[in-house]
């Protein structure tokens, strides 16, 4: 072997070695969700269940609340996002498109308002939800969940926008378009790809919050996923094989969309970064 | 001077443009309007809370005016010392973790290998993953009896009995660390990866053709190409990193004893534990002044770099 090819071998062992330690806890969290209860307490540990055992699966499914945690995540995340992607769509080209005063200073606040820990804004939401009635309601999450889904979503708008030529737009306006419809028409078709990329992007940061769903649902019936799969730790035991097939269902959504979205998510994150 | 004609022609140009302008700030409004209600409004609600005693549990005692006592009470407790410094000690790991492991990766990855979709794509499970199962599944991995962690160092002989890795004191905040720079390194290797990609081959071959080792050709050429990207995702990881509440909250809730506080399970224990909503505020508003902090650093660093 020349030094070129060992080096490319030891490419191979090394990523071999980083997918692994990368996979080995979602290997494991699908490995304990098909183990029994016995099983699972089996000292040493087994890394193959001897054979899969379902039953978690249906009892996670068929206990009533995990299915009512599921759809309020999908609710919370769905309203959140279309109504983020909405406005964030036409901020996104009255930034890319238009020159006005402050709009420099306005799209560094967007990018600034990315990089708040969301612990600085619970105790003066608490207070301000205190006040307008909404504690322990899915409007809580609604609002809450804005602060941190819309400013993500301008800034990767404003990104893709930018990045479509703007002649198509000039060529559809001589053609007699207005302003508003030549972007309606043009702009916001050709950059589809984008706007879905976003639109998923967004989806998954509501489907994953934890802190916000935490603190201002009080009521079991409300919960989200997270807090739910968080509820299945008991104080003294746990199963974990039930808590494990409820890991599974709701990390299937989010990789699922990963899968089909990879290469314009990746795109999408490293546009702004690898210019500097 | 210009003629008539010209004047009017340009009055129209003008015009026309400040119309267009119009529309983009129409456009910009809605959205602003909900970020100044949702961000700017509730950080200046917190400021003005950092002022004022807010006991939950004790409505009776009204909201006074108290000057500076929350600050105070803060700075003299020396919990919140244990939580920044810990805060410290999370940061600076889990991101020198991160950035050493994606820089790796990606170097890996920029090689002439066959299959590099397959491995991009696995790498990228934990940070796809959400972050609440993420904790939960190192918790259960970190289990003391049941572990698989203890399992597989017991076997391999690091270690020579279980350790109870997230109920000990000396091991705990390592315990965290570690999850949350396996969560985060991909991230790390996506960035530094798509710089890596954009540096021209020719760079390579004048430096070979210089004599350069490999060793040299990386230094002179692969680090000052990646540079802004590296100094960018370094900045980003730095950020969420010192904002992460939901790795440690999950896994430790900030004990055994304070080992693995951090100023963000520090503020929120003041928040909801201890019901005292202006130290909350004044927690809060010390941990943004740190975070400009590093922010400044940064752009004045990036500054003089691009100079």
């Amino acid at each position: 072997m020349n030094s070129k090819s060992q080096k490319v071998f030891a490419a191979y062992i090394l990523l071999t070695i980083f997918i692994l330690v990368a996979g080995f806890p979602f290997f494991w969290m699908i490995s304990t969700s098909l183990k029994t209860n016995a099983e699972v307490i089996t000292v040493p540990p087994r890394f193959f269940p001897p054979a899969f055992y379902w039953e978690s699966y249906l009892k996670v499914w068929t206990d009533a609340s995990f299915l009512l945690y599921f759809l309020n995540s999908l609710k919370v995340a769905v309203l959140n996002t279309i109504f983020a992607v909405t406005l964030a769509i036409m901020a996104g080209l009255g930034f890319a498109r238009f020159k006005f005063k402050g709009s420099k200073q306005l799209q560094m606040i967007v990018l600034f308002a990315q990089l708040f820990p969301l612990v600085l804004l619970v105790t003066p939401y608490y207070s301000i939800m205190k006040i307008l009635g909404i504690l322990n309601s899915h409007k809580s999450l609604f609002l809450a969940y804005t602060s941190f889904v819309l400013p993500f979503s301008i800034w990767m708008l404003t990104n893709y926008f930018r990045a479509i030529p703007s002649e198509m737009e000039e060529a559809a306006m001589i053609d007699g378009c207005s302003r508003l419809m030549a972007l309606i028409k043009v702009t916001i078709p050709l950059s589809a790809p984008g706007i879905v990329a976003t639109t998923i992007n967004a989806f998954i940061l509501a489907w994953n919050e934890f802190l916000f769903a935490q603190t201002f649902i009080n009521s079991p019936e409300l919960r989200t996923l997270p807090i739910g799969l968080r509820s299945f730790m008991g104080q003294y035991d746990t199963e974990w094989n039930l808590l494990m097939a409820g890991a599974v269902i709701s990390t299937v959504p989010v990789i699922i969309l990963f899968i089909i979205l990879q290469k314009h998510l990746i795109s999408g994150l490293t546009a702004g970064g690898v210019k500097g | 001077m210009a003629s008539k004609a010209e004047k009017t022609w340009q009055d129209k140009l003008a015009r026309w443009r400040r119309r267009e302008n119009i529309l983009g700030v129409l456009l910009v409004c809605p959205a602003l309007l909900i970020l100044f209600s949702v961000i700017i409004y509730p950080l200046l609600l917190n400021l003005k809370m950092s002022f004022q005693k807010i006991l939950m549990m004790k409505p009776y005692l009204g909201t006074p005016f108290t000057g500076f006592n929350n600050y105070v009470n803060t700075l003299q407790d020396p919990i919140f010392w244990r939580a920044a410094g810990n805060t410290a000690v999370w940061t600076l790991s889990s991101v020198g973790l991160q950035i050493g492991l994606g820089l790796v990766a990606a170097l890996l990855l920029n090689m002439p290998i066959k299959g590099r979709g397959f491995f991009r794509g696995f790498m990228l499970i934990p940070w796809v993953t959400p972050g609440v199962v993420a904790a939960l599944t190192w918790r259960w991995m970190y289990d003391a009896q049941f572990g698989i962690i203890n399992h597989i160092l017991l076997k391999i002989g690091l270690i020579s009995e279980p350790i109870v890795w997230l109920g000990t004191y000396n091991t705990a905040l390592f315990a965290v660390i570690a999850e949350h720079a396996w969560k985060n390194f991909p991230f790390a290797a996506v960035m530094i990866l798509a710089a890596l990609q954009t540096i021209p081959g020719e760079l390579y071959e004048a430096a070979d053709v210089d004599g350069a080792s490999g060793w040299q050709s990386f230094m002179h050429v692969t680090i000052p190409e990646i540079l802004p990207t590296l100094m960018l995702t370094t900045l980003l990881t730095t950020i969420w990193t010192f904002n992460n509440f939901d790795t440690i909250w999950l896994m430790t809730e900030g004990g055994p004893s304070h080992a693995t506080e951090v100023l963000t399970t520090y503020v929120y224990k003041a928040a909801f534990q201890a019901f005292n909503l202006g130290k909350a505020a004044g927690i809060s508003v010390i941990m943004f002044l740190m975070l400009f902090g590093v922010v400044i650093i940064y752009t004045r660093s990036a500054g003089r770099e691009r100079a």
